[in-house]
């Protein structure tokens, strides 16, 4: 297995998708190959920093001002 | 008065749920008290626009207040919701190419798969510096600015995968798309913005 071809089974690597014998063979190469468990390791916490990122943008305080726009087109 | 608010929060979805369908209004508030701020964090990350995310909340909320009836249960309220959220603002960013083609066409990064998976052995780890990363203001700009920078169709299924945790089901019957075609964006999303990532900590 090519460094390549570990990058494009990651997405279904970390989702638990891959068949078993595909998952040994990976994590076989992973043994092998520090540049790919970093890749694999940088990967997964990409999802978790951008996650952490995005959250923290909440607009508190759009509720009141939808709110105010619902009433007067929803309640009767 | 104040404890018809704590009864209305200490409600659960699905139970806010069956007091609008019965036309209770506090409850359906409850809702949009519940998740106005998250779904506006959506809107405002898919059409990178304040006022057109305005308008997809409101859209949303009207047709969450309307359809209940078409709410089944069988997947989580929440993804309910950000489905719908999801495709008014995805009508507003068509609505807006029809409006000005020049916009959005500018700057697409290229979501190349090799030029994205590239890996070296000089290259960082950086994965338990999460912590320190999120600590750096000028970092979180950067990757708040990078996810900006993916192609709407990439930055949607983001979204609504890492950020709002809809399954790849869900996802697939949002966007209209295949299983495979929702993993794919996802990893060259994922791949981008590691990329970006690994960019900004190498400087």
């Amino acid at each position: 297995m090519r460094c390549k071809d570990v990058v494009e089974l990651l997405c279904d690597y970390l989702e638990g998708d891959l068949p078993e014998d595909l998952k040994r063979e990976l994590e076989e190469h992973f043994n092998m190959c520090k540049p790919c468990i970093k890749f694999l390791k940088t990967y997964s916490a990409t999802s978790k920093i951008c996650r952490q990122v995005v959250e923290e943008n909440l607009d508190e305080e759009c509720a009141e001002e939808l709110k105010k726009f619902l009433r007067n087109k929803l309640s009767t | 008065m104040a404890t018809k608010v704590i009864e209305y929060k200490s409600l659960n979805d699905s139970e806010l749920v069956d007091l609008i369908r019965k036309k209770d209004y506090s409850a359906f508030e409850e809702i949009v008290d519940r998740y106005s701020p998250k779904a506006m964090r959506l809107a405002l990350k898919i059409t990178k626009n304040r006022e057109d995310a305005k308008d997809v909340l409101q859209d949303t909320f009207v047709s969450v207040y309307k359809n209940i009836d078409t709410f089944k249960g069988e997947s989580a309220f929440s993804s309910w919701l950000y489905r719908i959220c999801t495709n008014f603002a995805l009508m507003k960013l068509r609505n807006r190419k029809y409006d000005n083609q020049s916009d959005s066409m500018d700057e697409n990064p290229n979501m190349d798969i090799d030029a994205l998976a590239s890996h070296s052995h000089t290259e960082n780890d950086w994965s338990d510096r999460a912590e320190n990363i999120l600590m750096r203001k000028e970092l979180r700009e950067k990757i708040d600015q990078a996810i900006d920078k993916l192609p709407d169709e990439y930055r949607v299924v983001f979204l609504l995968k890492d950020v709002e945790g809809l399954s790849n089901e869900e996802i697939g019957e949002t966007l209209n798309l295949s299983i495979p075609a929702v993993k794919s964006r996802l990893h060259r999303a994922r791949l981008f913005l590691r990329k970006e990532i690994s960019k900004y900590l190498n400087e």
